[in-house]
């Protein structure tokens, strides 16, 4: 009587230790847990605050093309910014152009000041990598705890940009009209673009 | 009484031992300072190659004794090589893993050991063993390759990928890149997505394989150039070589060649000196008492094709 006593007490303490060390939960509690990075919430604030910040600061096109002509060296350090080791940089800039043809991938735009006059190919379709973020220079890769919510921003923001801002625009352009575009481009510091740009649209207005 | 006495001599003699033998161990380790350990993951691709003696070049310039280590794509012999870089009393190792996982606990052996690690080019899935990991940023670069795949076959067609080695995280990133665009099209149809282990034969036979059942595909996507370079000798093989577009990623001399002679059609190019070179200067400032780094450095990979072939040469540019 003793000895089950003294198991049945030994009995319930080893419960009790194994009950209180051993946690089931359901697999997607736990992997919803441990998606903490809202990307579609950080995205949307990211377009409209850093965004919009790194228009109003940005160069104009052509005040780009010529710090790139006359000082590329201050001009990438300056107002160019990039997450990676190389030699791709990325840059706001805007201005305005007259539309000279339309593709199913792009809109090419005209833009001239004074003697000099460039191209700009004003991208509609292929909306992708890391341009639009990178070119605010507000990123930073200690603020993810993972490359693929970095890699998700940019993800987002671009589809961001091809859904809501993108349909509206190729339904009403049309060849001849003048229009203020803003957006990132791509550089690199090895061959430096300055008659022809690829622009990642972030703002487009059609002057009436 | 005695005890006491015997307790006290033997006190003195480890306290006189003590005072002798520890400078001359801490001499021992300063000379034993000097010496670096390269550990890649193969040296039967000459990427690694590249790699690997890139990172030996620049340690040795910094003043370093260096030894190669190929771990042949096998974890188990990789572990073999840190427990004798650490048991050498190598001062750091650079490190091309063969296994995302699978490398995570030798990496933490050389940690507790006091030996810092600096990854290139291939990712550790752990955020603390290593000192720093510097990494090609596959993932955008595959993006970008993605977006001239689709311009390249128009929004339309069916095509093949060939994956790398299915434990290399590399394998996913490039992966995971090109389909961030290309799914985005319908009309463009995977009829196969196979792993050829970053191997150039395994790619061959694996492409063959796919042909006799796909006899209509357009592209092949492949992970990396020696992959490319095998897809590509299969189609020559079958009469398709005109009629498919290929496409791979690092920016290995043949494929280089390859496409300036207007065969494949794209790669990705690595910079695999910058990566090395970059794991080397990491380490002789980690020697000289920095401590502070980011976890992850990552390295732009630039797209090459037949368009602007004329500015890039074999793993890096003109």
């Amino acid at each position: 009587m003793k000895k089950l006593l003294q198991y049945s007490i030994l009995f319930m303490f080893l419960a009790f230790v194994v009950y209180q060390s051993v946690y089931i939960k359901k697999l997607n509690e736990v992997n919803t847990a441990k998606q903490t990075f809202d990307v579609q919430s950080f995205s949307r604030k990211f377009v409209a605050n850093d965004i919009k910040l790194s228009v109003d600061s940005s160069l104009e096109l052509m005040e780009w093309r010529r710090g790139m002509l006359q000082d590329p060296e201050t001009t990438f350090s300056r107002y160019t910014h990039a997450l990676n080791i190389g030699n791709i940089r990325y840059g706001m800039v805007h201005g305005e152009g007259r539309v000279v043809s339309i593709t199913e991938n792009e809109v090419t735009l005209r833009v001239k000041q004074d003697s000099a006059s460039v191209t700009v190919y004003v991208q509609t379709e292929f909306v992708y990598g890391n341009a639009v973020k990178e070119a605010t220079g507000t990123i930073k890769l200690t603020d993810f705890n993972s490359t693929t919510d970095l890699n998700n921003v940019s993800k987002e923001v671009n589809k961001i940009i091809r859904t809501e801002l993108l349909p509206n625009f190729k339904s009403n352009v049309r060849v001849g009209q003048f229009v203020y575009f803003a957006g990132a481009i791509e550089e690199n510091k090895e061959h430096v673009k300055v008659n022809e740009f690829e622009l990642y649209p972030v703002q487009l207005i059609i002057r009436k | 009484m005695n005890m006491k006495k015997t307790l006290c001599r033997v006190t003195r003699f480890a306290f006189l031992l003590m005072l002798i033998g520890v400078p001359i161990a801490c001499k021992q380790k300063t000379e034993q300072h000097k010496k670096m350990a390269i550990i890649i993951s193969t040296l039967n691709n000459p990427w690694f190659v590249f790699l690997g003696e890139n990172a030996a070049k620049r340690a040795q310039e910094l003043g370093y004794e260096t030894k190669i280590f190929d771990s042949q794509n096998n974890t188990a012999l990789e572990s073999d090589h840190f427990e004798n870089a650490i048991a050498s009393g190598y001062s750091a190792i650079l490190f091309n893993s063969t296994d995302a996982d699978g490398s995570v606990v030798n990496v933490r052996k050389a940690k507790e050991a006091g030996v810092p690690v600096f990854c290139m080019d291939r990712e550790i899935n752990s955020s603390d063993a290593a000192t720093t990991q510097i990494l090609s940023d596959s993932y955008s670069c595959c993006v970008n390759l993605g977006k001239y795949f689709v311009k390249q076959l128009n929004k339309k067609g069916k095509y093949v990928e060939l994956l790398g080695l299915v434990g290399d995280n590399n394998t996913w990133s490039r992966s995971k890149g090109f389909h961030e665009v290309v799914d985005n099209y319908p009309g463009l149809k995977m009829v196969a997505q196979q792993s050829a282990d970053f191997d150039r034969n395994k790619a061959m036979e694996v492409l063959e394989s796919i042909l006799q059942a796909n006899n209509d595909v357009n592209a092949v996507f492949c992970g990396n150039d020696a992959m490319a370079m095998g897809a590509y000798q299969a189609l020559v093989a079958a009469g398709k070589d005109k009629d498919v577009k290929v496409f791979g990623f690092d920016g290995a001399e043949d494929v280089i060649q390859s496409i300036a002679e207007k065969k494949i059609v794209a790669t990705g190019m690595q910079f695999p000196r910058v990566m090395a070179y970059t794991a080397a200067e990491l380490a002789d400032q980690y020697l000289k008492g920095k401590r502070s780094f980011p976890a992850k450095m990552p390295v732009a990979v630039e797209l090459v094709t037949q368009d602007n072939i004329q500015y890039y040469t074999a793993y890096g540019k003109k």
